[in-house]
């Protein structure tokens, strides 16, 4: 009887020993594996300075975390300046070379959005939204002249440069903006660069079909195709920007404003941009 | 037995891991490619064929030509933007007249022998309308340029203000722009709207011409010649269809010329491909105007310094001293110089007093025009339009009169009371005859240059048939019109100035250096 006593006080304290509190460390241990975490970054305002700072910096937190396995972009946007429009395309790009990168259109992409979207490995959109306006625009720079009270070292120092040398820059940033789309969507595309060059926006069922855009679909299945991608199961999202306590840009002075105080669609700085000025107040402005 | 219960401890430490790892990670993320970037330095745009502008030689014009630029109705350029044109106009010796206010227009339109209407947008009225016309029909030239990034207004309904005001202008030359721009996405000069075209036909406005660029232009609607167009893939932005769009076109007189661009003739624009030369081209274009100056002209008839000749018959007087002296005056204005010759010079337009019947000399002149006088008696015979507009009493007394005048569109006139002015046009000068029955009445048709109104006068192509000593009993308001009060100080009249009615009467008398005593 001691012997078997002895037996089943060893079977219990073995069972403890090789099984539960190996599990109880295991399951501690596993508890340290974070959840997958798919990162959410919005594109709701037009690209300067300001909002295409917090698009790289949540780009970077993104690449730089390894809870985050996949980004999805939300894009509502009708784009913005050149320059902070490919900085966002290339640190996009960057990223999407270690994660994958889901766009989702909801409402706009736009000229400087929709060159951001090539950044990514698939675009969704929601069926009522607009998508494309390639293109660039700009005005020209004054016409150089000479001061009495100023002096200056060349004839373009305090012009910058020639017109005509301006008209051809936007042309470059038009043939830089063909070439992403080429490189963004590939095979897919069923129009030529040619037509896409002429700047027209298409509704999202139209960029389906022209190969703009890879499916019509809403944010949840733009998140479920990353994770699919990122072959996660049961992740979390997060808003990168929330994360990041990035302050809102909304309210920014992109735009002018008009003798009555109100949004005229033009941006305030002078400059080249990849933007879309939608057709408001009846006119061109 | 120890390795087994080592293996038993791994496994039930790692199952929890592995679990949670399964339940989180399906499968582990590869890139199967390497994503894309654009070739940034590898994009140029081509600098597009610098034409080598060679500047016209400067020349000396046969006769005056006079181009007016009209800035009078709310045209959307300077003068300083077009300044290639004008530099080469100036170059040729060409007086350049710019109407900057609508009561500028019509006068200085009578001046000149070539018009210039770049992007309008107020609107013409009928009668600058029909005065337009007019000048074309009689050999006048007209350059309008339209231009689709010229506008006052950022709004689209707006901008059309500039193509309906030009259209208006052409709508009897039967030509018309377009209210679209044109394009080409595949070959341009560095813009989609910056577009190249090219020659439509071999002609003078086309010559040394292989390729032009247009910077943002209106196509033109035209049944009559083209002069520039675009290539197959140069679109209408209004259809997005295409294909040798007129870009620039002549009316079937020849005289009209429309382009659809004036960003081409601006700095810097106008030295790309043989843009200078199109220009250069249309100085040539505007510089030929063979206008035929008439009376519709009056008293703008001359483009060159005049020489008056007195025929046998008119002494130098006091009264005509005066007149001629005013005349020199007014016409100083316009810079052309009034000088007395004894015969007909080279270089000058003339202005022949002479009393009816006419001499030798001015029969020369008159038969040319089919202008005769016979002594028979024969009666009045009118055409149907004359007819219609010579006055009643002049019709019936005219009847059963003894010495008459066959007169070009008139028929037979009698000669009393009359006095005419005939026009002969000849390659190197412009004559203008005036004929009276004497003096008196030869000095008061010259004054009809100092009122510089033929409104007593019936007005035909080549012959304006006056009412004699109509000076005597009409006056004449500010705007040239005749006010039927007698006039009481006829020396007012005689002085001429209507404009400087308050002034003292002048006593000037003609410049010395210019007026030659017979």
């Amino acid at each position: 009887m001691p012997s078997n006593q002895s037996d089943d006080r060893f079977g219990i304290s073995k069972l403890i020993l090789y099984i539960f509190i190996p599990c109880i460390l295991g399951m501690i241990l596993a508890a340290f594996i974070p959840q997958p975490i798919i990162g959410l970054i919005e594109l709701r305002d037009p690209i300067d300075n300001k909002s295409g700072r917090a698009l790289t910096e949540q780009i970077q937190y993104a690449y730089d975390n390894n809870h985050i396995k996949a980004v999805v972009l939300i894009i509502d946007c009708p784009g913005g300046t050149v320059n902070d429009t490919e900085l966002g395309f290339l640190e996009l790009n960057r990223l999407r070379e270690r994660k994958p990168v889901i766009a989702i259109v909801q409402g706009l992409s736009a000229s400087g959005a929709y060159y951001i979207s090539m950044a990514a490995d698939e675009i969704i959109s929601n069926p009522s939204a607009m998508i494309g306006n390639v293109g660039v625009i700009g005005q020209l720079p004054a016409v150089p002249i000479i001061l009495e009270e100023i002096y200056s070292t060349g004839p373009y120092k305090l012009w910058g440069q020639a017109r005509d040398t301006y008209v051809r820059q936007i042309e470059i940033m038009k043939e830089d903006f063909l070439q992403a789309v080429e490189f963004g969507r590939g095979e897919n595309l069923a129009i030529t660069l040619e037509e896409i060059s002429r700047g027209e926006i298409y509704s999202a069922n139209e960029g389906l079909k022209l190969g703009l855009i890879d499916a019509l679909g809403a944010q949840s299945n733009a998140i479920e195709l990353a994770a699919q991608k990122a072959h996660i199961a049961h992740y979390r999202t997060v808003h990168l920007d929330e994360e990041l306590n990035q302050e809102n840009n909304m309210g920014s002075s992109f735009f002018a404003l008009d003798e009555n105080g109100e949004i005229t669609g033009y941006p305030k700085e002078p400059g080249f941009y990849y933007l879309y000025i939608p057709d408001i107040k009846g006119g061109l402005r | 037995m120890k390795n087994k219960k080592i293996l038993i401890f791994l496994l039930f430490f790692t199952l929890p891991i592995i679990g949670r790892l399964l339940w989180f990670y399906q499968g582990i993320y590869f890139r199967n490619s390497k994503a894309n970037y654009p070739v940034y330095e590898n994009l140029t745009i081509p600098l597009p064929a610098l034409s080598t502008p060679v500047p016209s030689a400067p020349a000396e014009l046969e006769k005056k030509v006079t181009v007016l630029i009209d800035q009078s109705h709310g045209n959307l350029f300077t003068v300083a933007e077009i300044e290639p044109l004008f530099s080469d106009l100036i170059l040729r010796g060409v007086e350049i007249l710019v109407a900057d206010t609508e009561s500028d227009f019509e006068p200085m339109l009578r001046k000149s022998d070539a018009l210039i209407v770049i992007t309008p947008t107020d609107p013409y009225t009928s009668e600058e309308i029909e005065n337009v016309e007019e000048f074309v029909a009689r050999g006048g030239k007209m350059v309008v340029i339209a231009d689709p990034t010229r506008s006052d207004s950022e709004y689209q309904d707006d901008r059309e203000e500039s193509v309906i005001q030009t259209n208006q202008l052409l709508q009897t030359f039967l030509i018309s722009f377009n209210n679209d721009y044109v394009y080409n996405i595949s070959e341009n000069e560095g813009n989609f709207r910056n577009v190249f075209v090219y020659p439509a036909r071999y002609s003078d406005l086309t010559k040394n011409l292989t390729s032009l660029v247009f910077y943002g232009a209106h196509s033109v609607a035209t049944s009559a010649e083209s002069v520039i167009e675009g290539d197959q893939k140069t679109l209408s932005s209004l259809t997005d269809t295409g294909g040798n769009l007129s870009l620039s076109a002549l009316d079937e007189s020849g005289n009209v010329l429309v382009i659809g661009d004036l960003t081409f003739m601006t700095n810097p624009f106008y030295q790309v491909a043989d843009n200078y030369q199109f220009i250069q081209n249309i100085t040539d274009f505007l510089i030929n105007s063979f206008r035929v100056k008439n009376f519709y002209d009056f008293p703008d008839l001359f483009t060159r310094d005049i020489g008056v000749i007195l025929s046998e018959g008119i002494t130098l007087d006091d009264d005509l001293l005066k007149v001629l002296s005013n005349l020199q005056r007014n016409f100083e204005l316009d810079d052309i110089a009034v000088t007395i010759l004894k015969e007909p010079t080279d270089g000058f337009d003339e202005i022949i007093i002479g009393i009816y019947p006419p001499g030798e000399e001015l029969r020369t002149i008159t038969d040319a025009i089919g202008f005769y006088y016979s002594e028979a008696n024969h009666p009045l015979t009118t055409t149907p339009t004359t007819e219609e507009e010579l006055r009643e009493d002049t019709v019936t007394e005219s009847v059963g009169a003894t010495n008459y005048f066959t007169v070009p569109e008139f028929g037979s006139i009698q000669a009393e009371d009359f006095g005419f002015l005939i026009i002969n046009h000849s390659d190197k000068k412009i004559q203008l005859v005036l004929l009276a029955d004497n003096q008196e009445n030869c000095i008061n048709l010259l004054e009809l240059f100092v009122t510089g109104s033929l409104e007593r006068c019936f007005v035909g192509k080549n012959v304006a048939i006056c009412e004699l000593d109509i000076q005597k009993n009409h006056d004449y308001d500010y705007e040239g019109g005749l006010i039927e009060d007698n006039l009481e100080n006829e020396d007012n009249l005689l002085n001429g100035d209507l404009e400087t009615e308050s002034t003292p009467e002048t006593t000037q008398t003609p410049n010395p250096t210019k007026t030659e005593q017979p």
